[in-house]
């Protein structure tokens, strides 16, 4: 206790300094790079960068190239191929040392080939600095090359391929992806001797060539066409060359495949009974520098138009945008730019400006077309907002530091002389936000869409706020909804879908086929699809109708993951079983809401069974309806897929009884800029937690641990994070014996009480939404499952680079060593003790368990659902090779190598209840000794626990 | 012999309602009969059952921790739903059934709304969010009445009024519809006759007139509202889980689909069903009665 008074003692000075202090000082890092190459503390971003040499024009330097291999210093080993080129197979840095003749202003590109599946990431120093903030973030795309775009099934339907990685060198230029600027990065150097050094964070890539060009300014197109006049090319009057969407050949992403649109009749190729692989897009590619290229041939030289038919449902009242590129060049500056306007149905144009089209000469021969995403003329606007909200966000901490989360209505906080500056912040961001709103609306044509209402909505807070300077205080709620709502936009604001079925050249633009199919023939198209509906051709869900052995796998999902699995059966499990055991498996994958038990009374049962819950498994074990696993005699290698623990939960007796098909455990997260501003550490061990924890809330933040939530199945591991505290207390919930719970134990006990302490004596609230909280800040540290952490990345781009996440805290043992142990939550895949195909079920729970398909559902899933819809695979290599940022790659391993499971007995569900009542009845100040309250559930769960093992020896006799 | 010729000549009419009657039989009678036998068994669904006597009724009210209290509050929402909410919505009905037709027609779809939507009752999931900022937590804290936000569903104080107030939303309006209805069939000029006959205020009327007029309606409405008070799980189930905290809010009926999917036990799920069974019958046989003394 003295401690504990001497620690708050020491808070609170630090604290009556740091207040003063306030608001956020970017404090000093020192990420601790070595080999002199100094990380700063950059604040310096692209734009700023640029500006100081904006009026210089040195554009008529040389191209400067320089071979991979001709290195000055390199830190780490290094290959040469036979080719000359650089093999760089490892984290590391390479420097080259250039001569620039002259002041100039330069583009940087570097041809290589990224061998692997992950994007490439790299730092660029030049002359041991990284030069503007962008620089230290940079990264490529791998291309996919996509030989085969569909494939067709025995009923005709055709599926898409998953893409090869694209063996090729490709010439990558520097340049920004998050979408804030749309040309290359464009670098500054003084003449003389400068080095260049790449610090590859994930590297495996062959780099062939560094190339500094000289920037290169955009010709109009009315100068290119003048050109045209100049060297007399004629407008070519033929018959369209007609490009499929779906053809693409070069793709920057995995999960862009080719779509099927079966509702419409105007896409081409259609057919109302099978399904076609007929466009390309749609949320697959939105995200700035996603690209598709497509190749086609030219029988007569000449000047084309381009024409699309597209469809763009997704940003209402708004352009998507795409830059286009022929043979890998942007002709002219307005092919940056081209924008596709919403319309719910498929639609159709031809580029160019109103009255003409752009023509762009082309030789006879092969080229390349290619179409890549891009925030076009909204990306300064995306980027004034960011900034802005950056600003309100900024703003928004300091009003709760001083107010607190829910101001007390009858106290005068006066924030607007607490806070410096305050009016003149919100004056500039309201009227900042006033003129972007309306340059958005002038630029879609006096559309209101849902940027310009959710800038509107915070501009009215922030206006209101300055109106009534006395009660600002009661806006902070609402300022916090728009501020949510309006960084939620930011977000959207990024994503440019677009759908593209067809592409099509030629001079003639009379000759374009893209018009939509007319009403009547819309309306039979719509007719017969109905009605073929209704077929049972139509819902059968099957592989290969004509296969002899056969699993059912009953599925309670929504039909896109289905569609997914299906395919990937398709693709892959049918060589797999023959490979296995000699013939084809076909599948039957139904829909059903019906549980096992509904399936083995009736005797309708499926073979197999995918994600049973947590207790499940073992529920239906000690009744003999599943199937023991041990009888294969490969099943100790699959088990080496999973986490050493994984299998824990599914043993029965000496049986094991599912596999894990799926894991999940916490990780922490932080606010970097703040836990900074608060002058915090990230904690290490829960000691560490409590502190920050008290440091946090004295500035009216809080932290955030999960609550407790389980439902019926869900092991104590859903407990919030009691099973996590349990493991690393090192305390066994069940006897050795499997026959009753030891949560009266005093170890489990204090446990227990150090974990409702948690809530009740520190105060982390039990209840709260961490996502938006962690987002606005006001919940800087918190702990939660690392599902968020995706979630986190991709939809929190206001954010970025201010955030980690960190292994949970540890707990120091006895001997004073410490231990990082979490608890998993997950669930089991199992085989039906009835199946008559135990075997070919067997290898299917192989093929699905297995890191190949692990990672190719998810990634189809992810194509279709997002990266959001990233699943929680209990497979290890598949986890590893998922698309992570490297260096988070590594805590979340190490935090996955740190997960422990607890054994299920019989009546083990009832355990998890009681934690959770007891705990409820903790919080609610019902019990008031959490002692009491734990022991009395427990009794009533050993109770079940009893009941159920007399349960199953009756059933064994 | 006079009887066996009328059967026979009635036979068609049993033809006509043998649809009904097979399937009332398949899928009423032989259930009920089935989880009375089943109870005197233990029976996990995929094991034979075996034969054990009243073990389940003893424990049901000896062993059970949790009977007792899904017990209370199932009575407590029988009451609170099934008599309160019967007349909370005949006495709207007859405040409504004063408007004009069209405002009429207006009022009568708001009241039955919420049962014609279904599960709409989510949105009482948002409105009682234990977030600050869900709507009545940041209503109540911009206001000052509560200082921390209020975890409404966890908390044994709120949870159980809540899920009242939810259920009465939800459920009225059926029983609303039926007095409605109920009302506007009474014969005008039974009021007149009344008038002349003596009746000097509303309440006269009302009693010896309205109610006695529309019986069977009210026999409906009432055996609806309460039948169906019985069986409330649903709505508690979804906003406080299963089990809810400190059991506050689990009736017989969530009881029953625990013990039975989640913990294998169809013969006590059973025994449970069938005390149900049992205190619905009686119950129904009280409001028989009851009904019987309108207008004496």
């Amino acid at each position: 206790m003295k401690k504990y008074i001497f620690y708050l003692t020491i808070i609170i000075l630090v604290l009556c300094c740091s207040i003063s202090t306030m608001p956020f000082c970017a404090a000093e890092t020192n990420d601790g790079k070595t080999n002199n190459y100094i990380v700063e503390d950059i604040e310096l971003s692209y734009n700023n960068y640029s500006k100081q040499f904006m009026d210089k024009s040195y554009y008529d330097a040389e191209i400067i190239n320089i071979n991979g291999s001709d290195y000055s210093k390199v830190t780490n080993e290094c290959d040469l191929t036979e080719n000359g080129n650089l093999l760089i197979n490892n984290n590391g840095i390479i420097e080259y040392t250039i001569n620039i003749p002259d002041d100039a202003v330069y583009t940087i590109a570097f041809t290589c080939r990224i061998l692997g599946e992950n994007e490439l990431n790299l730092d660029l120093f030049i002359d041991g600095k990284i030069p503007f903030d962008e620089a230290g973030r940079l990264s490529f795309p791998q291309y996919y090359e996509q030989k085969e775009i569909f494939r067709t099934d025995d009923l005709g339907n055709q599926f898409s391929v998953a893409p090869n990685v694209s063996e090729e060198f490709h010439n990558r230029l520097l340049q920004d992806n998050t979408g804030e600027y749309t040309e290359p990065f464009e670098f500054f150097f003084s003449k003389g001797q400068h080095s260049i050094s790449l610090n590859f964070s994930n590297a495996k890539v062959e780099l062939a060539k560094l190339t500094l060009q000289p920037k290169n300014v955009l010709k109009s197109y009315e100068e290119i066409r003048n050109t045209y006049k100049n060297n007399n090319y004629e407008i070519c009057d033929v018959e369209p060359i007609r490009i499929q969407g779906e053809a693409a050949e070069l793709k920057t992403s995995r999960s862009l495949p080719g779509r099927s649109d079966t509702e419409s009749a105007s896409v081409y190729p259609n057919d109302f009974k099978k399904t076609m692989i007929n466009y390309i897009g749609f949320n697959d590619w939105k995200e700035p520098g996603e690209e598709l290229v497509w190749s086609f041939d030219v029988e007569k030289s000449g000047l084309y138009a381009i024409g699309t038919r597209f469809k763009q449902d997704q940003l209402v009242n708004a352009n998507s945008y795409r830059v286009i590129k022929i043979d890998g060049v942007i002709p002219f500056k307005e092919a940056a730019n081209i924008s596709f306007y919403y319309d719910t149905s498929w639609q159709s144009n031809v580029f160019g400006d109103e009255d003409e089209p752009f023509y762009f000469y082309l030789e006879e021969g092969t080229h390349t077309l290619s179409l890549s995403v891009t925030l076009g003329e909204t990306s300064e606007f995306y980027r004034r907002l960011k900034e802005i909200v950056n600003t309100i966000g900024d703003t928004y901490l300091n009003i709760i530091m001083i107010t607190g989360e829910t101001p007390d209505p009858n106290r005068d906080y006066d924030l607007f002389k607490q806070i410096p500056n305050f009016n003149e912040i919100l004056q500039n961001c309201s009227s900042d936000l006033n003129k972007l709103a309306a340059e958005m609306k002038e630029l879609t044509g006096n559309n209101t869409n849902q940027y310009v209402g959710a800038i509107q909505n915070m501009t009215r807070v922030l206006d209101s706020m300055i109106k009534n300077p006395y009660s600002a205080q009661d806006y902070v709620s609402d300022y916090y909804n728009q501020y949510t709502s309006l960084s939620s936009w930011l977000y959207e604001m990024k994503n440019m879908p677009l759908s593209i079925d067809e592409i099509q050249l030629t001079g003639n633009t009379q000759n374009f086929k893209l018009g939509n199919s007319g009403f009547f023939k819309s309306v039979w198209f719509t007719i017969r699809r109905f009605l073929y509906s209704f077929s049972s051709e139509y819902q059968t869900t099957s592989t290969l109708s004509n296969n002899k052995e056969k699993i059912k796998i009953w599925v309670n999902w929504g039909r896109d993951q289905t569609q997914v699995l299906n395919n990937l059966i398709r693709e892959s499990f049918l060589e797999y079983s023959k490979k296995e055991l000699g013939y084809e498996v076909g599948v039957q994958l139904e829909i059903t809401t019906a549980t096992l038990i509904n399936g083995i009374l009736s005797n309708n049962q499926p073979d197999l069974a995918l994600y049973m819950a947590r207790t499940e498994p073992i529920n239906y074990a000690m009744r003999g309806a599943l199937y023991d696993l041990t009888n294969f005699s490969d099943y100790e290698d699959v088990l080496m897929r999973f986490n050493k623990e994984a299998a824990a939960p599914y043993y029965y007796k000496d049986g094991l009884y599912a596999l894990p098909d799926s894991q999940a455990f916490y990780i922490m997260f932080y606010r970097s800029d703040i836990l900074d501003a608060l002058g915090l550490d990230i904690p290490k061990t829960w000691d560490d937690f409590m502190d920050a924890t008290a440091v946090i809330q004295r500035n009216n933040m809080h932290t955030y641990l999960p609550t407790s939530a389980p439902t019926a199945n869900d092991g104590i591991g859903s407990c919030g994070i009691f099973g996590t505290l349990l493991m690393q207390d090192d305390v066994e919930v069940y006897s050795s014996d499997r026959s009753s719970s030891l949560l009266d134990g005093v170890s489990a006990i204090s446990t227990f009480t150090k974990w409702t302490d948690m809530y009740t004596k520190y105060k982390i609230p039990t209840t709260q939404s961490f996502y938006n909280r962690f987002r606005v800040g006001l919940c800087p540290l918190g702990i939660d499952v690392y599902t968020q952490y995706i979630l986190l990345r991709t939809a929190a781009p206001e954010i970025e680079g201010r955030w980690g996440i960190a292994n949970i805290p540890a707990t120091i043992n006895a001997d004073g060593t410490s231990n990082n142990f979490v608890s998993g939550m997950g669930t089991g895949c199992g085989i039906l003790e009835k199946s008559s195909n135990k075997e070919e079920a067997w290898t299917f729970l192989k093929w699905w368990t297995s890191a190949d398909t692990q990672l190719a559902y998810n990634n189809h899933l992810e194509s279709i659902l997002g990266e959001v819809a990233r699943i929680t695979t209990s497979n290890r290599e598949a986890f590893s090779r998922m698309t992570w940022d490297l260096n988070d790659l590594n805590i979340l391993d190490n935090q996955f190598d740190c997960v422990k499971e607890f054994i299920e007995i019989p009546g083990g569900y009832y355990v998890t209840r009681a934690v959770d009542q007891a705990y409820w009845e903790v919080i609610n100040g019902s019990s008031d000794n959490a002692k009491d309250a734990l022991v009395e559930w427990n009794l009533i769960a050993n109770r079940e626990i009893k009941r159920k093992i007399k349960e199953y020896e009756r059933n064994d006799k | 012999m006079m009887n066996k010729t009328s059967n026979k000549e009635n036979i068609h009419y049993y033809i006509m309602i043998s649809p009904f009657i097979i399937a009332f039989f398949v899928f009423t009678v032989l259930p009920i009969l089935q989880s009375i036998i089943l109870s005197f068994f233990n029976y996990d669904m995929l094991s034979q059952p075996t034969f054990n006597g009243i073990e389940n009724y003893i424990r049901m009210f000896i062993d059970d921790e949790v009977f007792g209290i899904v017990l209370k509050n199932t009575v407590i929402f029988a009451i609170a739903v099934g008599p309160a909410g019967f007349l909370l919505s005949f006495v709207l009905a007859w405040f409504i059934n004063e408007f004009r037709p069209s405002i009429r027609a207006i009022l009568s779809f708001m009241f039955y709304c919420p049962s014609l939507i279904g599960n709409a009752y989510f949105v009482w999931q948002v409105a009682f969010s234990n977030d600050s900022y869900g709507y009545i937590n940041s209503l109540l804290l911009s206001v000052g009445i509560i200082t921390e936000p209020i975890n409404w569903f966890k908390d044994v104080a709120y949870v159980m009024p809540i899920v009242i107030m939810v259920q009465l939303w939800q459920s009225m309006g059926v029983s609303f519809l039926a007095n409605i209805s109920g009302l506007q069939n009474v014969n005008g000029e039974l009021y007149e006759a009344g008038a002349i006959d003596g009746i000097r205020n509303r309440w006269q009327e009302l009693w010896y007139i309205t109610l006695p007029s529309m019986k069977n309606m009210l026999l409906f409405s009432a055996i609806m509202s309460i039948a169906n008070s019985f069986s409330v799980s649903t709505v508690a189930v979804t906003l406080a889980g299963y089990p809810s905290v400190e059991h506050a809010v689990d009736t017989i009926v969530s009881h029953i689909a625990d013990v039975g999917t989640v913990r294998f036990e169809m013969g006590y799920a059973s025994a449970l069903s069938v005390f149900l069974f049992v205190l619905m019958i009686s119950v129904r046989w009280i409001i028989n009665k009851c009904i019987q003394q309108v207008g004496r």
